[in-house]
């Protein structure tokens, strides 16, 4: 699945790539911003997004991105556990939220079936 | 693999621990580490737990201070209590210059931002095991330029503009100046004026702002 990683902290980037590399989607292009001009012009089938420290705030940045990826399955990922803060996610066009406290185990459980809904 | 440690040079096998709340994240630690055979990350947590630093006594205790449950200088005094040979890294995504000092204030040997490049990170970690520190360019550069900035406009004012420029950030009023000073309110009126004019701000909320920013007044 051709997925598009929005991830605006590098340390992080490896990593990602190598779960996401084994839950099936396939990583061509990496931002750590939000430019929606890009994530059209790489048309992914998903859009993975660490919605934390990214500028304007996490729900704001799914509604662009959501607009600039209108079929995309819009995957975000979050230090928030708050299922209030899942739920804005939901609203502002997430199809699925990740916390950062959970396992790589549950990460990679609940990818592989997101890949399998999709 | 003597190839290989001979291409690093004279570095040493470090030891780290991570101290971080989420277990994705110290995944993604223990991925990048993982990138230099000479590092093994000897255990993590998710808040600064002395007994087993004690007992592991990393070379380098690898600290994230984004929503700690204490204060960093708490969670770094923590750390060096409990071994005091490691050496802390600070990891954070906050771009604070305020935060960087205290940070380093508390002995921290490297202020690490988390959009750094894994490849920077391995370097910065063979750094401070050698006895280096480490501050974040873009921020330490901001201090300097704000500094730099600081300087040229400060210079132009006399020490008693000065010292009216520190009674505004304070919240005095051109009255309450006057009478500390011992001068008229018109006076003091003039002062302001040409502060305004030599700092380049139009309002007396601008006087503060400079004052506080610069450290000028605290």
């Amino acid at each position: 699945m051709r997925t598009y990683l929005i991830e605006p902290q590098t340390i992080f980037v490896p990593y990602l790539r190598r779960v996401l590399s084994i839950a099936g989607f396939d990583v061509v292009a990496t931002s750590q911003g939000v430019d929606g001009g890009d994530i059209s012009a790489h048309d992914p089938a998903a859009i993975f997004v660490d919605v934390d420290y990214l500028e304007r705030g996490g729900p704001t940045a799914l509604c662009r991105i959501r607009d600039a990826a209108r079929s995309a399955r819009l995957i975000a990922f979050s230090e928030s556990s708050d299922a209030t803060f899942a739920a804005t996610c939901v609203i502002s066009g997430a199809d699925a939220v990740f916390s950062k406290s959970d396992g790589e185990e549950k990460l990679l459980r609940a990818l592989r079936q997101t890949v399998a809904t999709t | 693999m003597n190839g290989t440690l001979a291409s690093l040079g004279r570095r040493h096998a470090v030891r780290l621990f991570i101290v971080e709340p989420h277990r994705l994240v110290v995944e993604a630690l223990r991925h990048v580490y993982s990138m230099d055979p000479l590092f093994s990350v000897v255990g993590d947590a998710p808040a600064v737990d002395s007994e087993q630093i004690a007992l592991l006594r990393p070379d380098v205790i690898v600290l994230d201070i984004d929503g700690l449950a204490v204060t960093i200088e708490e969670a770094i005094d923590a750390c060096e209590s409990a071994s005091p040979q490691s050496r802390v890294c600070v990891l954070s995504a906050q771009h604070r210059s305020r935060t960087m000092q205290r940070a380093l204030s508390a002995k921290a040997a490297a202020y690490v931002l988390k959009d750094t490049a894994p490849a920077t990170i391995i370097e910065i970690i063979h750094a401070i095991v050698a006895g280096d520190y480490y501050a974040d360019p873009r921020i330490a550069g901001a201090m300097l330029r704000r500094r730099s900035t600081r300087s040229t406009e400060a210079s132009e004012l006399s020490s008693r503009e000065f010292e009216i420029v520190r009674l505004i950030a304070d919240g005095l009023s051109n009255r309450e100046i006057g009478n500390r000073l011992t001068l008229s309110e018109k006076t003091v009126k003039n002062h302001v004026s040409h502060i305004l004019a030599k700092l380049k701000v139009t309002a007396r909320s601008g006087i503060a702002v400079y004052a506080v920013r610069n450290g000028i007044v605290n």
